[in-house]
């Protein structure tokens, strides 16, 4: 047996849980996004074993949901909603805003890392919107006004909120 | 066990838009408070109201009594302590007994019976609020009596095809297999719409309740519920009140030692629009790349692993529920037209009072944005109203006395889809909407057809050359071309009706586009 670093280990057996389940390719999928953030390509052989396909149709499934990244993410992934409802309540100016703050377009990573803004159409939060998530935090009534400060004081926050 | 007599029950929302607003720091700034104070306080998430102005909406229990208090931001705690809100103290913003606001009263709330006003994930409580009795009913009852009433309340489907529930029960019931499925669509994918998400965080036994009666109905043993990835609290209260009905033999092997077996998995999708097309889901279920199946085989034969299965969106099942309570034909008492019983609409984007609005079909669109919305957010007319999610209508105000109704809407070849209504002052642009609808279809598409794929690209090209001003005449004439191209070779309405919203912009709207 070859010795596997913590990470891999830990997603091997993420994968594995998830053999015998009905359909649990998608659900390993899930959970490995869920658990690290994205799906690192050298899983695929890994997986195609475990759910007896190729590896050819695990990244097939894997690049056609808009969910599963298959490069690691910023520190802070800042979802924005790019839909209808928060458009009528002004989200375009504030996306502007979003990106001029980040410095960054919309499915960019900054260079440090730090910061990444993932485009989402709709949070069902469409009565208060303009709506972003900033990792595990929903945020409704974001305006170019707020927005800078949001970001500016988000780890300040999550830090006083512990 | 644990006293809770002399604790004041207080509820504070869990709902996404509630916590989007602050009520996950409301509710620990009361709890810190209230100790400080000496006062013990059970803090209950409860779903929300839907009246998303009074959000984060407080409720205090007072002799049974519940004293509402909103919208509470975090800042404004410490002053309700000051005006002793926990003994029901005034205070501007006391609100009183929420169920006597005029927004509430006005409605007709069968689906959202129990939202807000429940601890969503405590089996006792649902059950004092009429929860499970309808599965006892069940249990002592034929399913083509089952079928049959489902038939008079002459429910459609509210995901957006309105197709009759009853043929869909019918031919599960009837169709051959060892093993058949029950599958809930809470995909709930088209912008503006919110109700499935608010059902599934305010009262998940509901949705629980209302498929094992579906599984009884047409000799299914198991149900899968697909959420979409976008609501992580929906999925909190979802499985917390799985693992409940299982605890309490509301799931699992022989249900209330009725001999039934039923379960149901929960799975959660991974951000694609496509997938809450019913057999791109089933697809996605499977662990296949969500694309669209050709149809026949239709699901109700051939669907989930093969097996016939029944799929209905979150609020045609739960539906069901008041119309075996009251009848169908006592159901289909509400309503206009064909279009029978009542649908919580979704009142979004630039209105004054957004929220649910859970009323009969045949309101008029003008009467559900003013009666009810209030007007504009901004005060400003109102210029456009989307009906329909992404795929949807765009009306002008000289369409706005037209009633939700199903068949009204297609008349104007519009659609009411899932009952999302999106409001906009004269700040939203209709070439912006219009090359939107393109770029979402681009982003969206399955890829399986080339109008759809290669057609929206083409779409939001034109468009942007449109909106620069580039030969415009010519352009629209393309883009007139190209939506007929789509319409007809799509294979399902993401590509066939994308058309819709460019069309009804351009109609609706034409000065912008021709100026
Ligand atoms: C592109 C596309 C997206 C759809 N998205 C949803 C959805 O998010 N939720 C839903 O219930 N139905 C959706 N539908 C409709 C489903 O295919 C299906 O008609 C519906 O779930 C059936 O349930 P019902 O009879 O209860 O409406 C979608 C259809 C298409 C073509
Ligand atoms: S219309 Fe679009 S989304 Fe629908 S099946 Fe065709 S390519 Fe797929
Ligand atoms: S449209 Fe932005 S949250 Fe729904």
């Amino acid at each position: 047996m070859k010795f596997l670093p913590y990470k891999e280990s830990k997603a091997h057996l993420i994968i594995t849980q998830h053999k015998d389940v009905k359909g649990g390719l998608i659900v390993a999928l899930r959970d490995l996004a869920d658990t690290f953030g994205y799906i690192a390509p050298s899983l695929f052989d890994f997986i195609a074993e475990t759910f007896s396909v190729s590896a050819v149709e695990v990244k097939g499934v894997v690049t056609y949901y808009h969910d599963f990244k298959t490069e690691k993410r910023a520190t802070n992934v800042v979802q924005v909603c790019m839909a209808e409802a928060c458009y009528a309540r002004g989200s375009s100016e504030m996306i502007e805003e979003l990106k001029n703050v980040l410095n960054i377009d919309i499915g960019e990573k900054d260079i440090h890392e730090t910061f990444e803004i993932e485009p989402v159409y709709c949070f069902g939060n469409c009565g208060t919107g303009p709506t972003i998530r900033i990792n595990e935090r929903i945020f409704s009534n974001i305006n170019k006004d707020n927005v800078r400060a949001i970001l500016r004081n988000y780890r300040m926050e999550e830090e006083e909120n512990e | 066990m644990n006293k809770k007599t002399d604790k004041i029950k207080v509820y504070v929302p869990l709902d996404t838009t509630a916590v989007s607003l602050g009520a996950d720091i409301v509710a620990k700034k009361i709890s810190k408070l209230a100790k400080e104070n000496n006062q013990e306080v059970e803090i209950i998430r409860n779903g929300s109201w839907g009246m998303f102005w009074l959000e984060p909406l407080v409720e205090v229990e007072i002799n049974n009594e519940r004293i509402a208090y909103g919208p509470v931001a975090p800042e404004v705690v410490e002053h309700l302590f000051t005006s002793k809100f926990l003994e029901g103290g005034n205070h501007p913003l006391r609100l009183g007994d929420v169920q006597k606001l005029p927004f509430l009263q006005k409605q007709t709330r069968l689906c959202f019976e129990r939202v807000g006003k429940i601890d969503p994930v405590n089996i006792e409580d649902y059950k004092k609020h009429n929860g499970y009795t309808v599965l006892e009913q069940t249990f002592n009852s034929s399913p083509q009596h089952i079928i049959e009433e489902v038939k008079e309340g002459q429910l459609r489907g509210r995901g957006g095809a309105a197709f009759p529930t009853w043929i869909k029960l019918n031919s599960t019931l009837e169709a051959q297999g060892d093993v058949k499925y029950v599958v809930c669509n809470a995909d709930e994918g088209d912008s503006g719409t919110f109700s499935d998400r608010m059902v599934a965080e305010g009262d998940p036994f509901s949705l629980i309740e209302a498929m094992t009666i579906m599984g009884k109905t047409t000799g299914a043993n198991e149900g899968y519920i697909y959420l979409r990835s976008e609501y992580p609290v929906a999925k909190v209260c979802l499985t917390k009140a799985i693992e409940e009905a299982r605890k309490h033999n509301y799931l699992g092997k022989n249900i209330m030692g009725t001999g039934f077996d039923f379960d149901i998995h929960l799975r959660i999708g991974a951000g694609s629009y496509v997938c809450g097309e019913e057999t791109a889901l089933i697809n996605s279920l499977e662990g296949k790349r969500g694309i669209v199946r050709k149809k026949p085989p239709l699901p109700v034969h051939e669907g989930l692993f093969g097996k016939p299965t029944i799929l209905c969106n979150l609020i045609t099942m739960v539906s069901l529920l008041p119309i075996l309570r009251m009848g169908g034909k006592e159901y289909a008492k509400f309503g206009y037209e064909r279009s029978r019983g009542t649908n919580p609409f979704q009142l979004a984007g630039n209105v004054r009072y957004s929220g649910i609005v859970e009323v009969p079909f045949g309101i008029t669109v003008q009467e559900l944005v003013t009666d009810f919305g209030g007007g504009t957010f901004t005060g400003k007319p109102i210029k456009n109203i989307q009906i329909g999610g992404p795929l949807g209508y765009h009306m002008s105000p000289s369409l706005f006395d037209m009633p939700l109704d199903y068949e009204a809407f297609l008349k104007i070849e519009g659609h009411i889809g899932h009952g999302g209504v999106v409001v906009m002052d004269d700040t939203a642009h209709l070439d912006d909407l219009a090359r939107y609808a393109f770029r979402f279809c681009e982003i969206e598409s399955c890829g399986k057809c080339t109008p759809c794929r290669i057609g929206s690209v083409r779409g939001r090209e034109i468009m942007d050359e449109i909106i620069a001003g580039k030969d415009r005449a010519k352009n629209l004439a393309l883009i007139e071309e190209l939506c007929e191209t789509m319409e007809f070779g799509s294979m399902c309405a993401m590509g066939g009706m994308t058309p819709v919203p460019v069309r009804s912009a351009l109609k609706n709207f034409s000065e912008e586009f021709y100026q």
